[in-house]
């Protein structure tokens, strides 16, 4: 018996000592415990999202490679919009013309392997007509079997596996942005997973996927579940 | 005591306040130049002449530093509105990463500041705060400092040039110096390879000397997988309950000596001969009145064998190296045997049928070992391992075999523990 417990604890320190803990959020000392209660400026999603495997969702939703962009990437919309809005009860929605006074892209780093591209508001200049606080996702991906360090983290990486799909994903890369000292809050990458129904249509899972990806940034930017 | 008591209510009344918010390790090359950014400074007769003479006259290496406005910035746009973005987030809790220039101009400034320094004064009601910004040839880590400031303090109550240039000097300047380069050494500095792919010669051959301990124990495992074969004692000179471990029969904590040599290629792999040298005393059943006559009786361990070995370099400081190193091979295990009785005995017939080890063992040996090696020549260096041995197998079991009776000593594991005192020959090239 002790034998077995002191073998598995060694397991678990080799273990624990060749994995490298990823760090998926940088936050700001200030950034406040539960934004959730302030006023929130948020920028709607417009085209910042990406569809991996576009044709197996084609092939699930029966489209066209046409029809997809324009059908998936309105549910994409329509839905993280109206899920963040109702996470932020006192929201201001600002069209994403607002991207028009950003900063142009660049390298934020979250962790020492782990970069993103993101475009935020230039330091030193306040934005008009915006709330203090400003939620900005500054993407969305969805598709199946996909994890998050494929993308953010460069000493991952390779190719997509095309096997029959089990499950989809979503990953978010977001910023929690304070307007009055242009500082950055808290930038995170959210992501969640739902098992794939074969049996159940694409679009109502694609919705409960992106309830869970909301409510996991809500867990995020609130880490004392006060919200 | 009056006066001491109105001193501690002066200080009570007029705290100055000095604190660190972050301080990252950088190079202070010396003499070097400073830039002043300040803004919002309220001292008058605070000039960029008296900050550079209060450095020199501080520190001997820090002579003919220069100290300037850093003009350029202040009349850029893009860079005043970093600064005074900066000054607007001021602030106890600031982190390095969160007071980065964005702006690819002002990113730019930062790194044409090279081997210079650039500090931030900016005053906030009774607060001065102070900002380090270090080029990128003074960063220990220009890889996470780049674009942001290196140091950052606050101090309450500083009235005069005096006190600041004091604070900023007993801040940022007080360190040991490097000597500046010279453009020449700069581009030489620029195109040398890395040190850690230059640090590597082509043989490095050694011999050493070492000393430790040898157990049966293996460190975390509990003291009851051993109890047994520790209370083990052996009787009549043969009777054992378990023969298949040495430990059932030997002492199994004993000093452990070696002799080895060996060669590193490329310090990176290589392989080393040894020789193991332990004693290890019979466990006699006193009670056994069979042993009245014997005087001692014991067996001196020799294993001879090679490990191969791989090497990590890191190199500590201009002659010091650094060697983790993992290794694995094998040996040969021989029990030497030194018995005597008392005199005027000529041993029982028990004595004569005595047990008997195998004629050698084979084994094998792994473990950890690092050493620190000084001018490429003495070295010290530590190990630990495990080393087992087991019955020498000439020949494949045939079929219709019986079961082998249990071979004495062919499960023998131990752990060990040693410290060397290494010489070491290299050759940079062959």
């Amino acid at each position: 018996m002790f034998k077995k417990f002191l073998s598995t604890f060694f397991l678990f320190l080799l273990l624990s000592a060749c994995s490298h803990q990823q760090n998926w959020l940088v936050r700001h000392p200030k950034a406040p415990q539960s934004p959730q209660k302030h006023e929130i400026g948020l920028v709607d999603l417009g085209d910042r999202w990406i569809a991996i495997r576009t044709s197996w969702f084609g092939q699930q939703l029966k489209l066209t490679s046409g029809q997809i962009h324009d059908s998936l990437g309105t549910q994409l919309q329509n839905t993280i919009n109206s899920q963040l809005k109702s996470a932020f009860p006192q929201h201001k929605f600002l069209t994403e013309d607002i991207y028009e006074l950003f900063a142009p892209t660049e390298s934020f780093r979250l962790d020492s392997n782990i970069f993103a591209k993101l475009r935020l508001p230039a330091q030193g200049q306040k934005l008009d007509s915006v709330p203090q606080l400003m939620f900005i996702v500054h993407e969305l991906t969805i598709g199946p079997d996909i994890d998050p360090s494929f993308f953010f983290d460069h000493t991952q990486g390779g190719e997509i596996i095309k096997r029959k799909v089990q499950s989809i994903s979503a990953i978010a890369l977001w910023t929690l942005w304070d307007n009055h000292s242009q500082t950055n809050l808290i930038t995170g990458v959210s992501d969640t997973e739902l098992l794939y129904d074969y049996s159940l249509p694409l679009k109502p899972q694609i919705d409960t996927l992106l309830h869970q990806l909301v409510q996991n940034m809500n867990r995020e930017l609130a880490p004392s579940g006060s919200f | 005591m009056r006066n001491l008591s109105i001193v501690f209510i002066l200080i009570l009344l007029a705290p100055a306040e000095a604190a660190k918010v972050f301080q990252h390790k950088y190079t202070l090359w010396a003499p070097t130049e400073v830039l002043l950014y300040p803004q919002n400074l309220e001292i008058d007769d605070f000039s960029p002449g008296s900050l550079c003479f209060e450095i020199a006259s501080q520190q001997k290496s820090m002579r003919g530093t220069a100290c300037r406005i850093a003009g350029a910035l202040q009349r850029d746009t893009l860079s005043a509105t970093y600064f005074s973005w900066l000054a607007q987030n001021l602030d106890p809790q600031s982190t390095v990463a969160s007071l980065a220039a964005r702006n690819p101009a002002v990113q730019n400034y930062f790194n044409l500041l090279d081997d210079r320094f650039l500090i931030f004064i900016h005053q906030s009601q009774d607060t001065t705060w102070t900002v380090l910004f270090a080029g990128p040839r003074a960063l220990i880590d220009p890889e996470s400092m780049q674009n942001s400031p290196i140091a950052m303090h606050y101090k309450t109550e500083i009235k005069t040039a005096a006190e600041l240039n004091k604070f900023i000097q007993q801040t940022y300047f007080k360190q040991k110096t490097t000597p500046r380069l010279s453009p020449q050494q700069k581009l030489f500095a620029d195109t040398a390879p890395d040190e850690q792919y230059n640090i590597s010669t082509e043989l490095d051959v050694w011999a050493a000397l070492s000393y430790g301990k040898t157990t049966a124990q293996i460190p975390l495992t509990p003291d009851n997988w051993y109890a047994r074969k520790r209370a083990s004692r052996m009787g009549n000179y043969r009777v054992i309950a378990d023969s298949s471990s040495s430990w059932n029969i030997l002492e199994d904590q004993s000093d452990l000596f070696a002799i080895r040599s060996g060669f590193t290629w490329r310090d990176f792999v290589g392989a080393e001969l040894f020789l193991l040298y332990s004693q290890h005393p019979v466990k006699l059943d006193t009670k056994d009145k069979v042993y009245q006559e014997l005087k001692n009786w014991s067996f001196d361990r020799y294993e001879v064998g090679i490990t191969a070995h791989f090497v990590h370099n890191r190199k500590l400081g201009a002659r010091l190296l650094w060697q983790p190193t993992a290794f694995i091979g094998f040996h040969y295990s021989f029990f030497h045997e030194k018995i005597a009785l008392n005199p005027g005995q000529t041993g029982s017939d028990a004595y004569h049928r005595r047990l008997k080890f195998m004629p050698f063992y084979k084994g094998t040996i792994f473990g950890l070992s690092q050493r620190l090696i000084w001018n490429r020549t003495i070295a010290i260096e530590a190990r630990t391992g495990l080393n087992n041995r087991s019955r020498s197998q000439t020949q494949n079991p045939s079929m219709d075999e019986v079961n082998e009776p249990t071979i004495i000593g062919a499960s023998t594991l131990d752990w060990f523990i040693s410290t060397a005192l290494e010489y070491h020959w290299t050759w940079e090239d062959l």
